[in-house]
């Protein structure tokens, strides 16, 4: 917001307050005769007869006047000229500050970048790579909704779906226990049909949904994220890899310790306001 | 069907309080939300806009097109404090009763009613937050009837959850 640059006549209007002094002196000189005797005798004797030559004792009084009717003129429409400006000038100043704030407080937060950029710091310090990937899932209703994921590989971390069941997979596994760790025996590479029963078998999946999903991961280690009062849980962090070994499970462990699960659900609550939220939603009718 | 989006925008444009500074995303949105609100309670739209999870949520080009077209509407840019630039669409000429069914109405009044006090944030949260936006990707096609018939089973089964606990 830039200060624009105040007018001339704003300037000379700042300068009301010595003209009014000057004012007042004059009118009090022309209405006290001891202070006209005293003025008188301060001047030079020959400005004194110069004086009374042009414009002569009428002439000063009436100069003195109107002198004095001017600057008290000036200091008074500027100054109340200056007050209103000012005044306006505040109140736009007030409308362009509450605009301001409800802009801020109304910024689209894209809070799916913000949290992938948040989890790929981890992706960073474990080393992962293209057959890993970590994403981070808010619970919404009985769902899980994913608000962040990062891979290097492009293919996982496009998401063909963001709302998952919390009642299947290794999610149901970290979201009640509040740890899963789980290595998948099978291949799917090798035996993609061994490793689709695997997924219905153990972990309850109903098969259409599993031969959509595009990574098929062998490894899984999923942390579950409670509220600041550690009461209810809020969210799944969850790290998966192709490779049976691909993930440093006790490396992963150390860094998601208790602080930084803390950070995240004080970074999930502090972006409560920007998540979409299905019972938002649902209570509002729609 | 044009007709009725024509019906719809100036509905809300007559009864919206704050129809004058409605920008054309925001109206959009009250459209995708009457068609929503309309896919739940009736399995089917209002109107047969092809809904687009656009960048900023759902969004087509439909509706300014229309205006645009229209010889009733005119679509002007005005800008906020700060010197932006927002399109607005506003009616020529004034407009007392539009020809629009009951339920067409009534779905109208509830989705003017559960967004007129909402700040940007507020509103825009809460179109992030209808299922079709939260369980379809960016830059889908969204099938609102579809997704409505999900969504009530999701629901059944919230509700059965919460029963059996």
């Amino acid at each position: 917001m830039a200060i624009p640059k105040e007018p001339w006549y704003l300037k000379i209007a700042q300068w009301g307050l010595i003209p009014g002094i000057m004012g007042a002196a004059g009118f009090a000189v022309l209405s006290i005769s001891d202070l006209q005797s005293f003025f008188w005798s301060l001047l030079p004797l020959d400005w004194q007869s110069a004086l009374l030559e042009t414009p002569g004792k009428k002439g000063i009084i009436v100069i003195t006047f109107l002198g004095s009717l001017f600057l008290t003129s000036w200091s008074a429409i500027g100054l109340s000229w200056l007050a209103h400006h000012r005044k306006s000038g505040l109140e736009s100043l007030n409308t362009e500050l509450e605009g301001a704030i409800a802009q801020l407080n109304s910024k689209d937060i894209d809070t799916h970048s913000l949290f992938s950029k948040f989890i790929f710091g981890y992706y960073r310090q474990l080393g992962l790579g293209t057959g890993e990937r970590i994403s981070i899932y808010k619970a919404t209703m009985s769902q899980l909704l994913c608000i962040g994921r990062y891979s290097d590989n492009e293919q996982f971390r496009n998401q063909s779906t963001k709302l998952y069941s919390r009642n299947v997979g290794v999610l149901k596994t970290a979201w009640e226990t509040g740890l899963a760790d789980h290595s998948v025996p099978i291949c799917p590479i090798e035996n993609l049909e061994a490793w689709l029963d695997y997924q219905v078998q153990v972990f309850d999946f109903e098969r259409s949904d599993v031969e959509g999903i595009r990574m098929k991961s062998r490894s899984f280690y999923g942390i579950r994220i409670k509220d600041r009062d550690s009461q209810a849980a809020i969210a799944v962090i969850l790290f998966e890899s192709l490779s049976a070994d691909g993930l440093k499970k006790t490396k992963i462990a150390k860094l998601i310790s208790a602080e930084q699960q803390r950070n995240m659900c004080h970074l999930i609550e502090a972006l409560e306001e920007h998540l979409p939220d299905l019972s938002t939603a649902n209570e509002e009718g729609f | 069907m044009k007709n009725i989006t024509s019906k719809l925008v100036k509905y809300f444009l007559v009864n919206h309080p704050n129809s004058g500074e409605l920008a054309v995303s925001r109206l959009t949105k009250l459209v995708y939300l009457s068609d929503w609100k309309n896919a739940l309670e009736h399995q089917e739209q209002i109107t047969d806009t092809n809904w687009i999870y656009d960048q900023y949520g759902p969004y087509v080009t439909d509706i300014l097109d229309m205006a645009k077209d229209s010889k009733e509407f005119k679509v002007s840019e005005k800008r906020n404090t700060f010197g932006s630039k927002k399109q607005v669409i506003e009616l020529i000429s004034k407009i007392n009763e539009i020809d629009l069914d009951d339920n067409t109405k009534k779905i109208a009044d509830f989705v003017i009613n559960a967004t007129k006090n909402k700040t940007y944030n507020q509103f825009i949260n809460l179109v992030y937050s209808t299922y079709p936006v939260i369980s379809n990707d960016k830059f889908s096609k969204l099938d609102l009837v579809g997704n409505a018939a999900s969504y009530q089973a999701l629901l059944s089964l919230e509700n059965h959850e919460e029963l059996a606990s």
